[in-house]
């Protein structure tokens, strides 16, 4: 590079757009929108960053749908956009950035939101199991997640883990808030633990993370802007949920801490933490299809219907596994509308967390809730 | 004194390229000036997709130099050196597309791949040694160029992210926005040199007997960051220019 230039830089590295060099064609691989053609969506797709899931009406026949795309300006996705397909399992598609450095794939799942049960029933009411022996490696970071009795993967449960691996203090699955444990009440369990979030965690104003597992999903495009907002509750529910059941093992850790105001924990002497258990029923409209973090349980919010709550007296250490067993109590002047609950309007979150004010990053580091053998029970139809 | 002076005009209107033997072998002067560059990449990467501002900032150098003609009485070639205290600094904003990061803090490590905007701010306080080969044009102009080697006393490089997202790993990772506010910031510091050398080049106009004006270019030879960081993917140079009036003794 001749010396000229050098100079040249130097004294007009204000003006310096004239040196600015071509656009790079795009490197990123997504899937913005996709979509059904005709009346057959329930509820918009649901889009995350390499799974999507839409909701079709019940009796959608699924041998032969086409799901439409549209991606990164100059992607390119295979199969192609309008391709019909067998989505009784879920179908792969591989979506090419435009610099064709990159490849994204995609699962895709087309679901009626019907749930299959399990566990005992009787003619009034049935029972679905949460067991938490199924859990991958997703990006590094494990998801549990639930399978039908033929093996297939019915749904994923979400966490907050995906906000934690971009702290990079995770090595191993263990290192995560979020996290299977082998020996639970029965066969393996889910443990959700309190941890710090290092150097990135205070940098951003987020120095604690608690362990949460819950129905719905993780937006991480929110995590850092609005994380109250990234937790999103709620999967759709075409059944009445009547209680929730199980068993729960809780050891606060040892010092509970709050955030300064600067990004960093400072201890608060004399208070224990506590773990959080609840459940909330509700209709998912377009304007809030979701409940969020922020204040999932508000009295005055008009779209729920009941809620089931753990009473705080039981929220704090267990010393050892015990049963729990809490009813969804209906809100004053809310009824379920059988037309609503067939069309899929209604959505159901269960949410369990390690420390009940980690919306706040409040919690003791360490604090370990443990959770197995869940039963939710349904009003039969 | 003065008539030599008075023959040195009279040699200037006569023939302006022929040489006056009348300088002395040392001339020694101070002077006073301002830095204005940046720390520069050598070419703009492609992710740098504009520049929307900067500021050069105030940057004062102080430096004594020495002059010391070589060879006999009537050689044009000086040798010119000295020692100058200065401040290199400037505050850039840029916006960047698909720009590839990586940082490590203990144990801790977050790579990614950012679209959006990246405030710059660099500050480097030096010592700095030069040592350049002059050329008398005229008794008052002297072209000179050569090297120079600072020693950093203080030093910063820092800056924030904001209004837009990173792609966790790379480009098809998930996806963090940053909008309303939202922003992380960064510091360097122990990741630049204490050391750090380039080239230099410029001109010297002495307006009156003791009274004369500089303009220097000093390009940078030396990344300004260590060789084993990697979290800003290109390497950056000081290119900065220093207007300076100075006083011969």
């Amino acid at each position: 590079m001749k010396r000229t230039h050098f100079l040249l830089m130097a004294a007009l590295i204000a003006l310096c757009t004239g040196c600015i060099k071509e656009e790079a064609p795009n490197a990123e691989a997504d899937i913005i929108e996709c979509w059904l053609e005709g009346d057959i969506m329930s509820r918009a797709a649901e889009i995350g960053n390499d799974t999507i899931t839409l909701f079709v009406k019940s009796g959608t026949k699924m041998d032969n749908l086409a799901p439409h795309f549209r991606l990164t300006e100059g992607a390119t996705i295979e199969p192609k956009s309008g391709t019909a397909l067998s989505f009784v399992t879920p179908q792969y598609y591989t979506v090419t950035s435009q610099d064709g450095q990159w490849r994204k794939r995609y699962g895709i799942r087309i679901t009626t939101g019907e749930m299959p049960f399990g566990g005992e029933s009787s003619d009034e009411i049935t029972e679905i199991a949460f067991d938490f022996e199924h859990v991958k490696s997703k990006s590094n970071y494990p998801v549990f997640y639930e399978v039908s009795s033929t093996g297939e993967n019915l749904f994923d449960w979400s966490s907050g883990n995906a906000g934690f691996a971009l702290t990079g203090m995770a090595s191993s699955d263990a290192d995560y808030p979020t996290h299977q444990n082998a020996n639970g009440y029965d066969g393996a369990c889910a443990e959700l633990t309190t941890c710090r979030t290092g150097f990135f965690g205070e940098m951003s104003g987020k120095p604690l993370a608690a362990g949460n597992l819950f129905l719905g999903n993780f937006n991480m495009s929110r995590a850092l802007t609005a994380p109250l907002e990234a937790t999103q509750f709620g999967m759709m529910f075409k059944n009445v949920p009547d209680s929730l059941s199980g068993w729960i093992n809780y050891t606060p850790g040892e010092t509970y801490y709050e955030p300064d105001g600067t990004g960093k924990l400072k201890a608060v002497s004399d208070k224990r933490d506590q773990c959080s258990l609840y459940a909330i029923f509700f209709e998912a409209t377009e304007e809030a299809p979701y409940v969020t973090g922020d204040n999932p349980l508000s009295a005055t919010n008009p779209n729920i219907i009941s809620t089931a709550e753990l009473p705080e007296a039981e929220c704090n250490a267990t010393n050892g596994w015990v049963p729990f067993k809490i009813p969804f109590v209906m809100r004053a002047g809310k009824t379920v509308d059988a037309e609503k609950l067939k069309a899929g309007k209604y959505s159901l979150a269960i949410i369990f967390s390690s420390s009940s004010g980690g919306a706040e990053f409040k919690g003791a580091i360490g604090s370990r809730l443990q959770i197995d053998r869940v039963r939710l029970k349904v009003k039969a139809q | 004194m003065k008539h030599l002076i008075i023959i040195t005009a009279f040699v200037l209107a006569i023939a302006n390229s022929i040489y006056s033997q009348d300088e002395k072998r040392f001339d020694f002067s101070i002077r006073a000036g301002l830095n204005i560059g940046a720390a520069a990449p050598a070419s703009i990467p492609q992710e740098i997709r504009a520049i929307e501002g900067y500021s050069p900032n105030f940057n004062g150098s102080v430096a004594g130099r020495v002059a010391m003609r070589m060879g006999h009485e009537t050689s044009r070639w000086h040798l010119v050196s000295g020692i100058s205290v200065e401040r290199k600094s400037m505050t850039t904003s840029a916006r960047v597309k698909s720009y590839s990061t990586e940082i490590d803090n203990g144990g801790s490590h977050v790579g990614g791949v950012w679209t959006g905007m990246v405030d710059t701010r660099y500050s480097a306080h030096a010592i700095t040694v030069p040592l350049m080969a002059g050329f008398v044009v005229t008794p008052r102009l002297r072209l000179q160029a050569g090297v120079w080697a600072s020693a950093l006393v203080s030093r910063a490089f820092g800056g924030k992210v904001y209004d837009g997202y990173l792609r966790e790993g790379d480009p098809t990772g998930e996806k963090i926005v940053f909008a309303n506010g939202s922003e992380a910031e960064y510091e360097f510091d122990d990741q630049l040199r204490s050391l750090q050398c380039g080239l230099m080049a410029g001109v010297e106009y002495r307006f009156c007997q003791h009274w004369l004006i500089g303009a220097e270019l000093s390009y940078g030879l030396t990344n300004i960051f260590h060789a084993d960081f990697k979290t800003v993917s290109f390497a950056m140079y000081p290119i900065f220019g220093n207007l300076s009036i100075g006083y011969r003794l």
